[in-house]
């Protein structure tokens, strides 16, 4: 990759995070912190935006941030207060901000957002003027350089001195006192730069130099007088006291035309505050009292001046790196097979017949902590606050409440909560997809909501907590709940459902996780946007993980979505099946029993039904769902774990997958309950249906991963669909 | 050549370290003006030039160069400071705080290294 091209990678990952520290600042502010800190976050948020947009000429951007940064620069010194009204339209134009650099990160031509509500915020400050003009003078173009006019032109050549009168000539004495050097200035590349204007003459003038033994090698010492042929004979005094500008409170300087064609040394050097600065068009006052004046007192920090000048705390030390995200996963691999060949290990003991209490089994025992503790360790580093992607959801909030007309407020709860950074980072559409249908379907508008005796504004809440290995994510309202009657009644009609049959409360509102289900009356522009709740079903799956909804009628509805810790690990059960050892997701599972083949109850010629606690649900047989052939299926590989079952006793799995209610798994045994490291199945086996991922077992042995789910879809066990085609949401109107 | 930069913004920084290290100038990084400090005291040799972003978290590029300006195991070192910022009345106080020049960003790169080689005196 070109360098360029990954800073330009680098950019507008830089952009994201400051886009998030953008609307955490603004939250806070919005919440009514008025800390100065914050503020400075905020600011530097959009100033940092502005910085590398430049550098990329992405022009429409630097002119919305600076905008934006203008306005907040109003806040930030005081002259503009925090309040609501500013602060939403702060919150917008952040949002304006994130949609900005969105396009030009799609390499799309941007237009620039209407900044007249940030420009209204300033009406009534000292920056009307300022900002109003958009001609500021910050030149966002690419390789335009704009060096100070310390530097400005110093490095090109030097032009030919013109045939200029000698009454052109300008008289420089330059005297540089005693700091001088130590800030780092050095006379000869002053004169350099002054050779830029003109021709010059330099004469060091020596009657200052102190005896050799009383020589500071800090201190000069000299004086210098350069006459300087300007190649432009409209050369100013401001022009050439820029090129000292730096050095203006670190020396005499005394810069007049000659009178004559003989050079004459001016007889009372002047500092330079006698001298005009040049304006430079910004808010300087006139009166602005020399700078040599106030040599103790001139501010030095961006603290305002009448600020308590108290030091500053001692931070602590930086104690983050940034590491390729690359490298922790080879760690993370690495460290699985570790775990994979160290319960090789075990196992090879044990069938070398190592005593239990034999130092080698105790010792192995203390490694096998060791490694699980890396383990947690290894994926902790990949583990991230869930805090950003809720915080996204603000945005959410605002844009639905918005175009629904309802009041809303969001609440949060557990944003510290940690979980894989992949899981965060594809829980985004799948939570927007959630808030969006919470606000437009749960919520009441303001008068149905008053007139259900409830609070005008709308609570969408969304929390986050760990529960042993696992993290759950949940959204919930407080609107009208699921209308179970409505929802029976369309899944009717649509098909879904046969008419006549009794669902529960549960299976009804999992209705709603069928493809293309629709209650609304019309499919509004916010949730209506061609995915439906399935979709959502199907990217939490996809996380490993499994979603469920519960709603009170009138009181409000729920779902919560439960994740692993990690999508490196799996809670599994291995379980054999016709000479295949396979693992099924701890998640899944309900219940485990062992019953005898009596009890197994054929429904017709092909189903057969088991019994769990008060209902008969359906049964499939493992091998049968997977679909693998007879010959497969009674053959036997000769080892002595591969005998059939006996026949007296099944044992069975009841598991529940989200599309289905609970169905039971006939295997030959369950073996043991393990974590087991997941192996992706390789680019070349595309989708398998029934598998989820592979793995290693501890005796080397590759065990697939079933994906509950899929075994219940291909044995017929789903909750009847329609085929889509037929049923296009526009349909369900 | 030595230079230590210090620019909050990661791009910058990336593109800061490109340009020198294009020409052969050794680079140092540091993300704020602490961090700025803690990496000049950490350094074997003192750098030749220091390059500082103003606006930065935790310790700024005025605070930065006070602070420096304060050592004299550092004094002489010409600090430039970069930034998108060109008005007078910060000019005068990074001035004040002991700059000794001012760039603008975006920074053309030879220019930089321009600037860089005058103040040092080095190629």
């Amino acid at each position: 990759m070109d360098p360029m091209d990954a800073i330009r990678v680098t950019f507008f990952e830089e952009c994201a995070e400051l886009l998030e520290s953008l609307e955490a600042g603004l939250l806070a502010l919005h919440a009514g912190t008025q800390d100065a800190d914050t503020v400075d976050a905020v600011f530097r948020a959009v100033h940092s935006i502005k910085g590398g947009a430049g550098a990329f000429g992405l022009k429409p951007l630097v002119a919305f941030s600076h905008e934006f940064e203008t306005a907040l620069d109003a806040l930030r010194s005081g002259r503009l207060a925090p309040d609501a009204a500013a602060v939403s339209v702060f919150l917008r134009a952040g949002d304006q901000l994130g949609d900005l650099i969105e396009t030009c990160r799609n390499g799309d031509t941007p237009t620039v957002p209407d900044t007249a509500d940030l420009m209204g915020l300033l009406a009534g400050t000292d920056d009307a003027a300022v900002s109003s003009d958009p001609a500021v003078d910050f030149a966002p173009v690419m390789l335009d350089l704009d060096v100070a006019p310390l530097f400005d032109d110093a490095f090109t050549d030097m032009p030919e001195a013109t045939g200029v009168p000698d009454n052109r000539t300008w008289i420089v004495t330059f005297e540089p006192l005693p700091d001088l050097l130590i800030s780092g200035n050095e006379p000869l590349f002053l004169f350099r730069a002054l050779e830029v204007l003109g021709r010059i003459e330099v004469e060091a003038l020596l009657e200052g130099l102190p005896p050799l033994g009383n020589m500071d090698p800090q201190v000069l010492g000299l004086r210098w007088m350069i006459r300087l042929i300007p190649s432009a004979p409209d050369l100013t005094e401001t022009e050439i006291e820029a090129i000292f500008e730096f050095a203006l409170d670190l020396c005499v300087l005394d810069i007049c035309l000659a009178p004559a064609p003989t050079i004459a040394l001016t007889s009372a050097p002047v500092t330079h505050q006698s001298v005009t600065p040049p304006m430079e068009g910004l808010r300087q006052q006139p009166d602005e009292p020399g700078l040599d004046s106030l040599p103790d007192t001139e501010p030095c920090s961006p603290r305002p001046p009448d600020a308590p000048a108290t030091p500053l705390p001692k931070p602590p030390p930086m104690t983050t790196i940034r590491v390729d995200l690359e490298r922790v996963d080879r760690l993370v691999n690495l460290v699985g097979e570790l775990v994979i060949s160290q319960s090789m290990l075990a196992q090879g003991m044990i069938r070398a017949g190592l005593d239990q209490h034999s130092e080698a089994v105790t010792n192995l025992d203390d490694l096998q902590q060791l490694t699980r503790d890396m383990q947690d360790s290894v994926m902790s580093i990949r583990a991230q606050p869930v805090k950003s992607l809720f915080q996204r959801m603000t945005r959410i909030v605002r844009e639905a409440a918005q175009s629904t007309g309802k009041d809303v407020r969001l609440e949060t709860d557990g944003e510290g909560t940690e979980i894989d950074k992949t899981v965060v980072e594809r829980l985004g559409d799948p939570l927007t997809h959630m808030i969006r249908n919470a606000i437009d379907h749960g919520l009441e508008d303001p008068k149905a909501r008053t007139a259900a005796g409830k609070q005008p504004t709308g609570v969408v809440r969304l929390s986050a907590r760990q529960q042993s290995d696992r993290v759950v994510i949940e959204v919930s309202d407080d609107g009208r709940g699921v209308d179970r009657d409505r929802v029976l009644e369309r899944a009717i009609a649509r098909g879904l459902v046969p008419a006549g049959k009794i669902l529960d409360a549960g299976e009804i509102d999992r209705l709603l996780f069928l493809p293309g289900f629709s209650t609304s009356e019309t499919v509004s522009s916010l949730s209506g946007r061609g995915v439906g709740m399935d979709v959502v079903q199907r990217a939490i799956r996809d996380l490993n993980g499994t979603i469920a909804i519960t709603s009170t009628e009138g009181l409000g509805c729920a779902i919560s979505i439960s994740l692993p810790l990690t999508l490196a690990i799996l809670d599994g059960m291995i379980v054999r099946s016709n000479c295949q050892r396979m693992v099924i997701p701890l998640s899944a599972i309900i219940e485990t029993q062992t019953i005898s083949a009596a009890r197994i109850e054929r429904l017709g010629s092909r189903q057969t039904v088991v019994q769990l606690h008060d209902h008969f649900v359906p049964m499939v047989d493992l091998a049968q769902g997977m679909g693998f052939p007879s010959a497969l299926r009674s053959r036997s590989d000769g080892s002595a774990d591969c005998d059939a079952a006996d026949d007296d006793d099944t044992a069975l799995l009841f598991v529940q997958s989200d599309d289905s209610g609970p169905f039971a798994i006939r295997v030959d045994a369950i073996e043991a309950q393990r974590q087991v490291v997941i192996k992706g199945l390789g680019e070349d086996f595309g989708h398998v249906p029934c598998v989820s991922a592979a793995t290693i077992l501890g005796d080397g042995h590759v065990a697939l991963i079933v994906d509950p789910a899929g075994i219940a879809a291909t044995s017929g066990l789903q909750t009847k669909r329609p085929t889509p085609a037929l049923f296009p949401e526009s349909s369900l109107q | 050549m030595r230079v230590l930069a210090i620019d909050d913004s990661r791009t910058i920084r990336d593109m800061v370290r490109l340009t020198l290290e294009r020409e052969g100038i050794e680079t140092t990084l540091a993300e704020d003006g602490l961090h700025g400090i803690e990496v000049l005291d950490g350094l074997e040799k003192r750098p030749d030039a220091i390059l500082t972003d103003l606006n930065m978290p935790r310790l700024d590029g005025f605070g930065f160069i006070e602070r420096i300006r304060k050592q004299e195991k550092y004094s002489g070192i010409p600090i430039l400071v970069l930034t998108t910022e060109n008005a007078r009345e910060l000019k005068l106080r990074a001035r004040a705080a002991g700059a000794t020049g001012w760039i603008v960003k975006p920074f053309d790169p030879a220019r930089l290294v321009g600037a860089l080689r005058t103040v040092t005196g080095l190629t």
